[in-house]
């Protein structure tokens, strides 16, 4: 690999650990089209690479967010199960069915995700009220230094959405924390920084099995896999410092246009072209 | 009810296990790099088991290097899973030591079916 194109994958690979560590989604959606479409190398190697480039990610911004006690750990334990089901499940049931209806199917789903985020205002709770006692419920927010109680509610709800979350993402290969921040977030009442911090613990488990199976397979490309995973590491360190300084509503309200932009992705994989997805 | 005492204890060692997990595999990842930096071409990819791995870099091979730096990395979620169970077991958490079982089952199923 030459020096040039090394540069390129480390560049991109700090890119999407910003954006993957900000926002809890992993960075596949980022590394696998700027991989593909803008440095031309096979989707093959891509793949592994950005399965790599996930955990990564998850371990560096994980670390950091578990430290600044965020993430609900007992909460993304729960969840774990049922999107790694789903996911299994998804990617067997892909093979019959139709991969452009999916795909416009899974648009509207985020679409309607980012409408709600845009337009419903987050609810946090008093200090006295109950949630579920086994889970916590609060956090200590770094951007306003206040205490956030939050209720977990629906969590009957929220396993069955993540075990089709899971199923989505297992049959189109779309990352799984571009649909766990809003399962948690839209249908479980948890708020956005605890949602993507949560979202940011459970992708590298999400991804790990995918990983192995590529490395058993000798499919991970190991130079190209170690400049991902630098780089990222790199900006996992770089994005919990940003969204420390970011306000909750504004994050949720960037969270949104995300949404926006991957469901553009998916309309256009539904429409035939082709966008380095899955 | 979980003492959240319980929380603070459980956020301390997936810290720890998270930050090793990163501090060790990406030292690694970067001496392979640096490696290969310095003398480019000519490197065999090895045979990726652990004694392959191992001989590789007896051998001085960057790549068997970079390829202990990837093994570390993924194993880092893996003992992350590991440890959750270990204090849920302790702490007598049934819902969670199921939870986490469930996960590693699939994990190991997703390995043996691929």
């Amino acid at each position: 690999m030459d020096l040039l194109l090394a540069m390129g994958v480390i560049v991109i690979a700090i890119l999407a650990g910003i954006v993957g560590s900000m926002f809890g989604i992993g960075g596949g959606v980022i590394i696998i089209p700027a991989l593909t479409i803008a440095l031309g190398l096979p989707i093959k190697d891509a793949i592994g690479a950005s399965l790599i480039g996930v955990i990564a990610s998850s371990t560096g911004a994980a670390s950091r967010y578990v430290g600044q006690g965020i993430v609900n750990i007992r909460l993304g334990m729960m969840l774990e199960p049922a999107t790694t089901i789903g996911s299994m499940v998804g990617a067997v049931l892909a093979v019959y069915l139709d991969q452009y209806v999916l795909s416009a199917i899974f648009a509207v789903v985020m679409v309607y995700s980012a409408y709600y985020m845009l337009r419903r205002p987050e609810v946090t709770i008093h200090d006295n009220e109950i949630c579920y006692d086994y889970l916590r419920c609060a956090y200590d927010d770094p951007a306003t230094g206040e205490k956030v109680n939050y209720e977990v509610r629906g969590l009957k709800k929220g396993l069955l959405a993540s075990f089709f979350a899971g199923n989505m993402s297992g049959m189109l290969g779309v990352g799984g924390g571009i649909v766990k921040v809003p399962v948690m977030n839209v249908w479980m009442g948890v708020p956005i920084r605890a949602a993507t911090a949560t979202s940011n613990f459970m992708i590298g488990v999400t991804a790990l099995a995918g990983a192995v199976v590529l490395y058993l397979n000798d499919l991970i490309s190991p130079v190209l896999a170690a400049l991902v995973a630098v780089g990222v590491f790199a900006g996992a360190w770089v994005g919990p410092r940003i969204s420390r300084h970011t306000a909750g509503p504004a994050l949720r309200r960037y969270f949104a246009y995300i949404l926006l932009g991957v469901a553009v992705l998916m309309l256009l994989k539904a429409a035939g072209f082709e966008v380095g997805l899955g | 009810m979980t003492d959240p005492s319980d929380h603070t204890q459980t956020d301390r060692w997936v810290h720890l296990v998270l930050q090793w997990g990163m501090i060790l595999s990406m030292s690694v990842m970067l001496l392979g790099l640096a490696l290969l930096a310095l003398s480019p071409g000519g490197h065999e990819e090895v045979d990726l088991s652990i004694g392959g791995i191992g001989a590789g870099i007896a051998e001085g091979n960057p790549i068997a290097v970079i390829d202990l730096g990837i093994v570390l990395l993924i194993a880092t979620p893996l003992t992350r899973v590991l440890t959750t169970l270990v204090i849920f077991v302790v702490n007598r958490e049934p819902r969670f030591i199921i939870a986490s079982l469930i996960v590693l089952g699939v994990i190991s199923l997703a390995i043996l079916l691929g």
